[in-house]
């Protein structure tokens, strides 16, 4: 350029005006090229500025002077002092747009001219394009760079893969990662510290050079500030000038021993858990731990990661599996000593258990023990409960061989036999000479010397004893002892058993001889309920039908093999169509009864009205005579007839009393009508003889009534009027309308009412019939002169009124009669009184309608007391009627 | 001019008598049916003060005159004594729904029909 003009200083400046940045500052003075790494924003107002924002060439001829005119404020550039000339032309991409500018500068004004603009315009052309092609290049080099580096991490990434699942061993695996952390960063040295949270130290598992740390550096993870950050951050940690850090303290005095300035400190993380931490040294050096360094770091971690979560789960089985090896064969050891130990037993009991005979056992045992242990002599001793004694059921000597006997062991009492018994325990005497327990006999064999006795226990009952001698002294060892033990409890079980099975063979034998006794039995009764006239059906306690006799069948209308042996259920199921209308309310009143005889075990009596069909049925409990139940037996009446007639019975009543009621409205009617005179004057004795006619046509009219009465008792027609009743007022009202009557016949008529009697709830006119009654009855059947005491108190719930008179009484036989119907009871009075026998009964009634009770107590010719009882909290019927009271009801009073 | 009654009764007897009691020991003119019908007729034509009616009469019963004797507004509050030989309370309840004032139960005794009819209307003796 000097070639072709004064060019003191050019400089070129490359920016970035969109993010308005400076990216590069390049100046040549005086032929010497210099960088310039002002990176930053463009200075505003300077050169850079205005020619990027104008877009135009500038030329200044004189800069000083002009500078102001420009607005430029930038001083001097690049040069040693500031140009006076200058131009300065935009460097314009291949899309017009600007990227920079360039500038040629002198120290001489008016050194340039338009010219010179546009050569300068040509140049930065030139520039611009050879500047854009040096970018292209160095972009497409950066990215082949960039590509180079992906493979080789996805290089790393695969051979690290590789190793790491290629192997469960975790030490190779720490080896593994601590070597290839060292490549990727050209680490001086790097190790592996693994955290132990429960012993709260961070122990060194690998190291690339090493130094003998591994299993020996231990680090407290409490206070150490990298695994603090692992735990808040879980990223590595880069300690740049690591002895001048603060944090690393501890550590600045083993740093600069080893000279190292740079740390790069990793997490190993399983899980999200971190579980320990590579630290790679790095001593000084420049450049050291790039970006891309510290994330291949991160990779191999995460790659490795996985691998070791696996390895640790082997190692882990493994251990369990080294434990359980370990525990099986300790195990097998032990079996296999029990298991000869039991071989021995089993040659004793395979022998035994085929026996059910207690001599052949105890023989068999003492034969085998003997055999078993090595000794020629022992015995069997077992109890007879019977005589309380125990007896030697097996002996076994070297001279007579094994015999049975039946000789009872009479050793004196403090004997070993007792002992051992009474202990449940074995015992074994080493010397029988020595020992003060053996109780020394006149005919003790002089070869016994050394003793071993064990109890036979079945169920820690005391069987009998197993004892066993020897001619050598402390023959016997617990060994033996054991074995021993084990025989004689296997012994006793199969002694026991045998026993049982005499017993349960005992039993057998009786029950099959009973069950024969009642299986004749069961046949009678059964040819018994078979033809009795009633139907009867029985229950087992699973309401299966054991019995279900001709009657039944025949009372409802049902084959005998569609219920019997079945489910109480089938009758219901039974048949179709009109069948099946009377077999559900049948089974419904079945099974009700059956549950309700159930629940209260008493008989539960139910009236079951089928079409056209009614059956009375009595369900009972069957128990034996030890109170247990058995079932339930039913039987079946079919009452339709009854019914039919009783019903015919009732109605011919309730129409005869009714047609009679008219013919006696005229008799008495036109009686009255005599007797008032109303057909002219009568006579004395025609009065009289009217008056006997009106009195008899009266009784045949309370007759009528009465039977009325009953008929409507009967048909369950009487509905009760509850109302809260003053009986006291009650009482004395008819007390007061009998006082004519009882002043005729000089009676004395006692009233004894308990103050402050609760009130009844009651029906008036019904309770004023019972108390006429028994009032009217009291006076007639009462002497002239006698007495009569109304009582009312309460008692339990029940307010009681006795009605006693001193009359002519009832003679005892009489007394349960006296309330049935039409009875009158005998007595000099009967005649003279009249009645028609059924007062007492209808007074009855009505008060059981209400809840309440009547009886008779009486002495003959001192007097009778009738009582009759109302509750005192009587419920009040839903039903209560009290329609017809608007009309006045003058029935009752005429 | 003494009151007029009307008695209905299908037995002569009983007619006779009742309406002889209420002549007798009553004063009162009595107007006498010998059934239903009749007393339906009779009671329209004559509008007596009171009327006695047997129960159970045939073709129309007490029940049915009182029924419709209550249709007619000149005879709307005529007391009607109905007599009857039955009296259980379903029938005392039909009477009421029927219109009757009273019920009485046969066999009666005259003095007290007497009674109970000079409570409505006043007898002459």
């Amino acid at each position: 350029m000097n070639r072709y003009r004064r060019v003191d200083t050019l400089l070129l400046s490359l920016c970035d005006p969109a993010a308005n940045s400076l990216l590069q500052l390049m100046t040549v003075d005086h032929g010497e090229l210099r960088h310039d790494y002002a990176r930053g924003p463009i200075p505003p107002n300077s050169y850079t500025d205005i020619v990027i924002r104008t877009g135009a060439p500038l030329m200044l001829r004189n800069a000083p002077q002009e500078q102001a005119f420009y607005g430029i404020e930038t001083a001097l550039i690049g040069g040693e002092r500031e140009p006076l000339a200058l131009v300065c032309v935009p460097l314009l991409n291949t899309f017009g747009q600007r990227f920079g500018m360039l500038s040629m500068q002198s120290y001489t004004a008016d050194e340039y001219d338009l010219r010179d603009i546009d050569f300068l315009t040509n140049v930065a052309h030139q520039i611009a394009l050879n500047i854009q092609n040096a970018t292209l290049f160095k972009q497409s080099q950066e990215q082949v760079q960039q590509l180079a580096a992906e493979t080789e991490r996805l290089e790393l990434i695969n051979r690290v893969s590789n190793w790491s699942s290629a192997t469960t061993d975790l030490r190779e695996l720490f080896q593994g990662i601590v070597n290839e952390m060292a490549r990727a960063t050209n680490a001086d040295q790097a190790r592996l510290l693994l955290i132990d949270r429960v012993r709260g130290l961070a122990i060194c598992e690998a190291e690339l050079h090493d130094t003998g740390a591994v299993g020996q550096l231990a680090l407290p993870i409490a206070g150490n500030p990298a695994i603090e950050w692992f735990d808040q951050y879980q990223t590595p940690m880069l300690v740049r000038d690591a002895t001048d850090d603060p944090r690393f303290q501890a550590a600045h005095a083993v740093w600069r021993a080893s000279n190292i300035r740079d740390v790069l400190l990793v997490p190993l993380l399983v899980k999200g858990e971190v579980i320990g931490s590579v630290g790679l040294d790095m001593q000084p050096r420049p450049c050291s731990f790039s970006e891309r360094e510290v994330a291949t770091c991160v990779t191999i971690a995460n790659q490795v990661a996985q691998a070791i979560a696996h390895a640790r789960l082997f190692d882990q089985i493994r251990r369990f599996n080294v434990e359980l090896e370990q525990m099986v064969a300790e195990r097998t050891a032990a079996l296999t000593a029990e298991k000869e130990r039991l071989e021995a037993v089993h040659t004793i009991t395979t022998a035994l258990t085929a026996s059910l005979d207690i001599d052949e056992i105890v023989r068999k045992t003492l034969e085998l023990a003997a055999g078993a242990i090595g000794v020629p002599r022992g015995s069997v001793l077992v109890r007879d409960p019977m005589r309380d004694l125990l007896i030697y059921r097996a002996v076994l000597s070297e001279t007579e061989g094994l015999s049975a006997t039946d000789k009872p062991f009479d050793l004196p009492s403090g004997n070993l036999v007792e002992w051992t018994l009474e202990h449940q325990q074995g015992v074994m005497i080493a010397d029988v000479r020595e020992d003060e327990r053996w109780v020394a006999l006149d005919n003790t064999p002089p070869e016994i010397r050394s003793f071993i006795a064990v109890p036979l226990l079945a169920a820690d009952v005391p069987l009998g004893v197993l004892m066993l001698n020897s001619p050598q002294p402390g023959f016997f060892n617990d060994e033996h002892m054991r074995l021993l033990s084990t025989i004689a409890s296997e012994v006793a079980i199969t002694v026991h058993n045998a026993e049982l099975y005499n017993y349960i063979n005992e039993q057998a034998t009786r029950l099959a001889e009973l069950l024969q006794v009642q299986r004749e039995e069961t046949g009678k009764n059964r040819a018994i309920l078979e033809s009795v006239a009633e139907g009867v059906l029985v229950l087992d306690e699973a309401d299966t039908v054991v019995l279900f006799n001709r009657a039944a069948s025949q009372v409802l209308h049902i084959a005998d093999d569609v219920v019997l042996g079945r489910d109480l259920r089938s009758i219901a199921e039974h048949g179709t169509g009109d069948e099946q209308e009377r077999a559900l309310p049948l089974y419904a009143a079945l099974g009700e009864g059956v549950r309700g005889a159930r629940q209260q075990s008493d008989p539960v009596n139910r009236l079951l009205e089928l079409p056209g069909q009614t059956i009375d049925l009595t369900i009972t409990p069957v128990t034996t005579p030890d109170g247990e139940r058995v079932g339930i037996a039913v039987v079946l009446r079919d009452i339709t007839r009854e019914i039919e007639s009783d019903k015919t019975k009732r109605e011919f009543i309730s129409t005869v009393s009714h047609e009679l009621r008219t013919p006696l409205t005229s008799v008495k009617g036109y009686i009255d009508l005599l007797l008032l005179g109303t057909a002219g004057p009568i006579s004395d004795l025609q009065k009289n003889f009217l008056q006997v006619v009106k009195s008899n046509a009266d009784r045949l009219n309370s007759l009528v009534e009465d039977i009325l009465e009953i008929s409507r008792l009967e048909n369950g027609k009487v509905k009760l009027h509850i109302k809260p009743l003053n009986l006291p007022d009650l009482i004395n009202d008819i007390a007061v309308s009998l006082k004519t009557e009882t002043e005729r016949k000089r009676m004395q008529l006692t009233l004894e009412i308990e103050p402050r009697l609760p009130v009844v709830e009651a029906d008036s006119k019904r309770i004023n019939q019972v108390l006429t009654n028994l009032l009217s009855n009291a006076h007639k059947y009462t002497r002239e002169g006698g007495q009569i005491t109304v009582r009312a108190f309460e008692r339990a719930g029940f307010i009681q009124v006795d009605v006693t008179d001193t009359g002519v009484g009832i003679p005892p036989d009489e007394l349960p009669k006296m309330f049935s119907r039409f009875f009158r009871a005998n007595n000099s009075l009967k005649e003279e009184v009249g009645g028609t026998g059924l007062g007492l009964s209808i007074a009855k009634s009505f008060v059981e309608l209400h809840g309440g009770d009547m009886w008779v107590t009486s002495e003959l010719e001192v007097g009778s007391t009738f009582t009759f009882t109302l509750p005192v909290e009587q419920g009040r019927p839903a039903q209560a009627e009290d329609a017809h009271r608007s009309i006045n009801e003058v029935a009752n009073v005429s | 001019m003494s009151a007029k009654i009307l008695v209905a009764d299908d037995e002569p007897d009983v007619l006779f008598m009742t309406a002889f009691t209420l002549r007798q020991l009553g004063g009162y003119e009595v107007i006498e049916a010998r059934n239903g019908q009749e007393a339906l007729d009779l009671s329209l034509a004559h509008a007596p003060a009171l009327m006695v009616l047997d129960v159970q009469m045939p073709q129309l019963t007490g029940y049915d005159v009182c029924r419709q004797i209550r249709e007619h507004a000149g005879m709307a509050a005529t007391p009607i004594i109905l007599l009857s030989a039955k009296g259980q309370a379903s029938e005392i309840e039909e009477g009421q729904a029927a219109g009757a004032t009273m019920y009485m139960l046969k066999p009666y005794a005259p003095q007290q029909l007497v009674e109970e009819v000079g409570r409505f209307v006043p007898a002459r003796r």
